[in-house]
C-alpha cells in the first residue's frame, strides 16, 4: 500500500488514464493524498519519453516530465487492446472514486469501458474526459497540441510582437493551455465530488482543452463588446504611463503604477532629480496622464531614473514604498529567490537509483491540517502490478499468465 | 434532481479584488452557492479597483461599470460595510457563524488589522474553512509584498520561458494571465479539497495560497530542468524540439495565422501531399525528423509559402482532414462571433446587467454531462443585497439598519 498520507483527499482511489494533456490534474490529486494510480501500457507510458532527462540519459525513469507529473502515484501496466485488459479496467473502475482519461471521443464505449457501462456498475463514479474540443460539435475528433490550443483559444492573439507571428506563453515546457485544461478538469471533478457527498452519485464531466484557454481574455471580451476594439498582441508598448517591463541597470523589472501612487511615483523619481516637469500639477489629473503623448513623456523620466538602478535595488526600494513592482526573473534566479527558498518552496526529494537528491517544484498552496505532500518519487512501469492486482482478487498464477501474456 | 445545483448549500464570505479572488468566487457562485461580497464605497472611490468604470462605461461616476467586476461578480450578493468600524467587523463575524468558507486575496496585514485572521474566526465557527491569497506568504521576508499578476509572471521566470533569444523578455500577453489561471483555480481546488476533507471529518482548516508560489507550479519542467541540469530552457518561440514543423504560420489576410504542428512520419506525408510537394517525403534535407529539425529554418519558409496563399480557416481544416493538429490563431472576436465549438458548448454565458446591458459571461472548460449548467445572474450592484444580508440572514430590524447606516458602518 503507498506512504501514509495525510492530504485532503486521502482515501479516494483515482484511475489514471490521463496523458500529457491532462497530467498536472491527476498530479494535483496524488500530491493532495489520492491514491492515484496510473495505468500503462505494458511497454511502459509514452510520457515516458518527454525530454528533458536527468543529465539527458534518456531512460524511461529520467524523464523530467515522467517525474515532475507522477510523484506520489502507483503505476500497473494494463493492455486495454485485450479481453482480459478490458475485464480488469472494470473491476479497478468498480472501486474507485474518480476516474481521469483523455482518450479522443468515444474511444472508451467502443472499448466496452465507457461512461455508461461503468458507472451503471460503479454509481459514485466520477469520470473526467479530457479532449481537445469536447466531445461534440464540428471540431470534436479534431487533433491538437497546446499551440495548437493556445491558437484557437485566443490567448495566443495577445502574446508576443506585433511585427511578427504571436509567440506563445512559457516556451515548450510550461505548455500553458495543458495545464489550464489539467486545473479545469481538477475542479470539475471535484465539486462533483462535494455534490456526490448529498447525492451519493458520481458525474460525467467534459473538460475540453480549447474551452480552457478563453477566460484568458480576461477583459478583452468586454472592451470589445462596448467599443469594438480587439486587443491584440503589443510587443512592449505600452499602453499606461508605468505599466510594463522596463529595462534597468542589470536586467529588466515589471512595474505596474496604480493611479492612487502618482504622488509617491514623482517622489520615487524625484529622489534622483528624474521627476523634472512631471511635478506640476497638470500631471496629477489622471486622464492628463492617459494622453498618448504623456505617457510617453512619463516613462522617458522612469526609464532614465531606472537605468540608474539595479533590479533587486529597486524591487526593495519600490516595495519599501508601496508599488506594484518585480524583477524580471531569468529561470536561474527563481532557483535562487531569497524568497522561496526562505519559505522553502522547493522540495528535496532523495534519488538512490541516481545517488542524488533532486529539488521539486513545491506546493501551489498550504493547508494547515491536510497538506499538499510530494509523498513518493514517481514509479517505474508496472511497480505496483501485484499489490494492486491482488486487491482485485487475481493470485499470482493469474497475475504472471496475463504477464506472459502481454496483458499486463 | 437536476434543479438542485452541485454547491448550493454553501455560504461564501468573500473579500476579493481585481481578479484572483473573486475569479475564486465566481465558481461557487456559479454553481449553487451563496456568495456575498464585501466592498465599502469609501474606498472604491478612491482606490484602483475593479469596480472602477471600464472601457465603454457610459457614466464615470458609477462603481457598477466596472468591466472586470462584472465579469467576476457573477451570481453573488454585495454587502457594503466600513470595516474601519468596530461594528461591521462584529456583523461580518456574525456572518462567518453562519458560513463555510472566508476568503480573502489582500496582503496579510489587512485581515489582522480587522481581526479577522483564522484564529479570530476558528472561535466564533470551528470548522470555518479560510483562504487567504497574498502574493508571497508568511514568515517570509518578503510577506508584505505586493504584486499585480504581471509581477507574478516576471518573478516565476515565465518572461524569460517565452519567446525568442533575439528579443527581450517581455510580458508574455497583455493580459494577466497569473490572475485567471494558475491563482484562482488552485485556490478552487483548495477550497473543494477542504471541504471534501471536511465532509469526512467536520474538520475546517486554513489555507494559504501564495500567489508568487502557485504561478511557479506551473512552469511544467521548465524551472525544473534547472534545478535537476543546471540548464536554462532556450527561448525556441513556438517552436519544438522535438517535432517539426511545429510552428505559426503567415496566411491570407491582414495579420493572420495558423498554427501548424506535425508530430511523426504519417503527419509528415500528408502535408507534403497536400502541398503538392511528394518530393519532400523523402526529400535529403526534410525528408525525416533529424533533417528537418536541422533545417527549420528553410522548412518554415516551405510551409509558409503555402500557407500565405490560403485563409486560415482553409489551413486549419484541410490539414485536420489529414490528420494534423492545426489551428487558426483567433482572436476575441472571433471567438464570440464565429468560433463554432464554444457555441455548440454554450461557453458564452448570456448575462444581462442592469446598467452595462447584455454581456457574454465566462463560461467554464468542463461541463457535467446532462448535469446542471452554470447560473447567469448579473454581478450585484453595489450593497445591492445589504438589506437583505442584514435583514435576512442576521435578522435586523430595520430599525437597526437605519442605525447602522447613520452611524457610518454600512455603505
Amino acid at each position: 500500500m503507498s506512504d501514509i498520507s495525510n492530504g485532503p483527499l486521502q482515501g479516494l482511489r483515482v484511475l489514471d488514464l490521463a496523458d500529457e494533456k491532462a497530467a498536472y490534474c491527476t498530479k494535483l490529486f496524488a500530491n493532495l493524498g489520492a491514491d492515484v494510480i496510473k495505468i500503462e501500457p505494458p511497454g511502459g507510458d509514452p510520457s515516458r519519453k518527454i525530454g528533458p532527462f536527468v543529465k539527458d540519459d534518456q531512460h524511461g525513469n529520467k524523464s523530467l516530465h515522467w517525474l515532475h507529473y507522477n510523484t506520489n502515484k502507483r503505476s500497473i501496466t494494463l493492455n486495454l487492446q485485450t479481453t482480459d485488459g478490458k475485464h480488469l479496467l472494470r473491476k479497478l473502475s468498480d472501486n474507485a472514486d474518480i476516474i481521469v482519461e483523455t482518450f479522443a471521443p468515444g474511444v472508451m464505449e467502443e472499448m466496452g469501458i465507457g461512461w455508461e457501462v461503468l458507472s451503471k456498475s460503479n454509481p459514485r463514479l466520477i469520470m473526467a474526459s479530457i479532449t481537445p474540443f469536447g466531445h461534440k460539435g464540428p471540431w470534436k475528433n479534431y487533433k491538437t497540441s497546446d499551440l495548437v490550443s493556445v491558437a484557437l483559444g485566443g490567448l495566443l492573439s495577445t502574446c508576443g510582437w506585433p511585427d511578427r507571428a504571436p509567440e506563445k506563453v512559457g516556451g515548450p515546457q510550461a505548455p500553458q493551455a495543458y495545464h489550464m485544461a489539467a486545473v479545469q478538469a481538477a475542479v470539475g471533478t471535484l465539486v462533483a465530488l462535494y455534490e456526490r457527498s448529498k447525492t451519493r452519485r458520481g458525474r460525467h464531466i467534459d473538460i475540453s482543452i480549447h474551452a480552457s484557454v478563453p477566460v484568458n481574455l480576461m477583459i478583452s471580451v468586454p472592451i470589445y463588446e462596448r467599443t469594438g476594439e480587439i486587443k491584440k498582441r503589443e510587443g512592449d508598448k505600452h499602453s499606461d504611463a508605468g505599466h510594463g517591463i522596463f529595462a534597468c541597470k542589470d536586467g529588466y523589472i515589471d512595474f505596474r503604477l496604480r493611479f492612487q501612487k502618482w504622488n509617491k511615483f514623482v517622489e520615487w523619481l524625484d529622489k534622483d532629480g528624474k521627476a523634472g516637469e512631471l511635478k506640476e500639477e497638470k500631471w496629477k489629473d489622471i486622464w492628463f496622464r492617459k494622453e498618448p503623448e504623456n505617457v510617453r513623456t512619463i516613462d522617458k523620466h522612469f526609464r532614465e531614473f531606472l537605468l540608474m538602478h539595479t533590479k533587486q535595488e529597486l524591487y526593495v526600494d519600490g516595495q519599501k514604498r508601496g508599488f506594484e513592482i518585480a524583477p524580471v526573473n531569468t529561470v536561474q534566479e527563481v532557483t535562487e529567490s531569497v524568497q522561496l527558498r526562505e519559505r522553502r518552496y522547493f522540495i528535496p526529494q532523495e534519488h538512490p537509483e541516481l545517488g542524488r537528491t533532486l529539488e521539486y517544484l513545491g506546493a501551489p498552496f498550504r493547508m494547515s491540517l491536510t497538506p499538499w505532500k510530494i509523498g513518493k518519487t514517481a514509479p517505474l512501469a508496472g511497480q505496483h502490478n501485484r499489490e494492486v492486482y491482488q486487491e482485485t482478487g487475481l493470485n499470482q498464477t493469474e497475475l504472471t499468465a496475463l504477464t506472459q501474456a502481454g496483458i499486463i | 434532481m437536476e434543479d438542485v445545483l452541485p454547491l448550493a448549500g454553501l455560504r461564501i464570505i468573500e473579500f476579493g479584488y481585481f481578479v484572483a479572488g473573486p475569479l475564486t468566487g465566481k465558481l461557487f457562485a456559479d454553481f449553487g452557492a451563496e456568495v456575498i461580497v464585501i466592498e465599502n464605497e469609501d474606498y472604491l472611490r478612491t482606490h484602483q479597483s475593479s469596480r472602477q468604470p471600464g472601457l465603454g462605461a457610459t457614466d464615470l461616476t458609477s462603481l457598477n461599470q466596472g468591466n472586470m467586476f462584472n465579469r467576476y461578480g457573477t451570481n453573488k450578493l454585495s454587502l457594503t460595510l466600513n470595516l474601519k468600524q468596530p461594528r461591521a467587523v462584529e456583523l461580518i463575524k456574525q456572518l462567518v457563524a453562519q458560513s463555510d468558507i472566508v476568503m480573502d486575496n489582500f496582503t496579510p496585514h489587512v485581515m489582522e488589522s480587522y481581526g479577522l485572521t483564522y484564529e479570530d474566526l476558528i472561535k466564533i465557527k470551528p470548522d470555518i474553512i479560510v483562504l487567504n491569497m497574498p502574493t508571497m506568504g508568511k514568515k517570509s521576508i518578503y510577506e508584505h509584498h505586493r504584486a499585480e499578476s504581471w509581477n507574478l509572471l516576471a518573478m516565476a521566470g515565465i518572461n524569460y520561458m517565452s519567446g525568442s533569444e533575439d528579443s527581450i523578455p517581455i510580458c508574455p500577453s497583455v493580459f494577466s494571465h497569473p490572475d485567471v489561471s494558475c491563482n484562482p483555480f488552485h485556490a478552487m481546488i483548495s477550497l473543494l479539497s477542504a471541504l471534501h476533507y471536511r465532509e469526512l471529518t467536520g474538520k475546517g482548516q486554513h489555507i494559504e495560497l501564495s500567489q508568487f508560489e502557485s504561478t511557479v507550479c506551473f512552469t511544467g519542467t521548465g524551472v525544473f530542468d534547472f534545478l535537476v541540469n543546471n540548464r536554462t530552457p532556450e527561448r525556441t518561440g513556438n517552436r519544438s524540439q522535438h517535432a517539426a514543423p511545429h510552428g505559426v504560420y503567415r496566411c491570407a489576410g491582414e495579420d493572420k495565422w495558423c498554427a501548424v504542428t506535425v508530430f511523426d512520419d504519417d503527419q509528415w506525408k500528408a502535408l507534403c501531399l497536400v502541398m503538392g510537394r511528394e518530393d519532400l517525403i523523402t526529400d535529403e534535407t526534410f525528408g525525416t525528423l533529424l533533417s528537418r529539425l536541422s533545417n527549420v529554418q528553410a522548412l518554415d519558409q516551405i510551409v509558409a509559402g503555402w500557407t500565405c496563399q490560403r485563409p486560415p480557416e482553409e489551413v486549419m481544416e484541410t490539414l485536420q482532414a489529414v490528420g494534423i493538429a492545426a489551428g487558426k490563431v483567433q482572436n476575441v472576436a472571433e471567438l464570440i462571433e464565429s468560433d463554432p465549438q464554444l457555441r455548440e458548448r454554450g461557453y458564452w454565458v448570456p448575462i444581462d446587467h442592469p446598467e452595462t446591458g447584455k454581456a457574454h459571461g465566462e463560461g467554464w472548460g468542463f461541463e457535467f454531462i446532462d448535469g446542471p449548467k452554470a447560473l447567469n445572474r448579473p454581478a450585484p450592484l453595489l450593497g445591492e443585497h445589504s438589506d437583505h444580508v442584514l435583514q435576512t440572514i442576521l435578522k435586523l430590524t430595520e430599525e437597526e439598519v437605519s442605525q447602522l447606516i447613520g452611524d457610518g458602518v454600512i455603505g
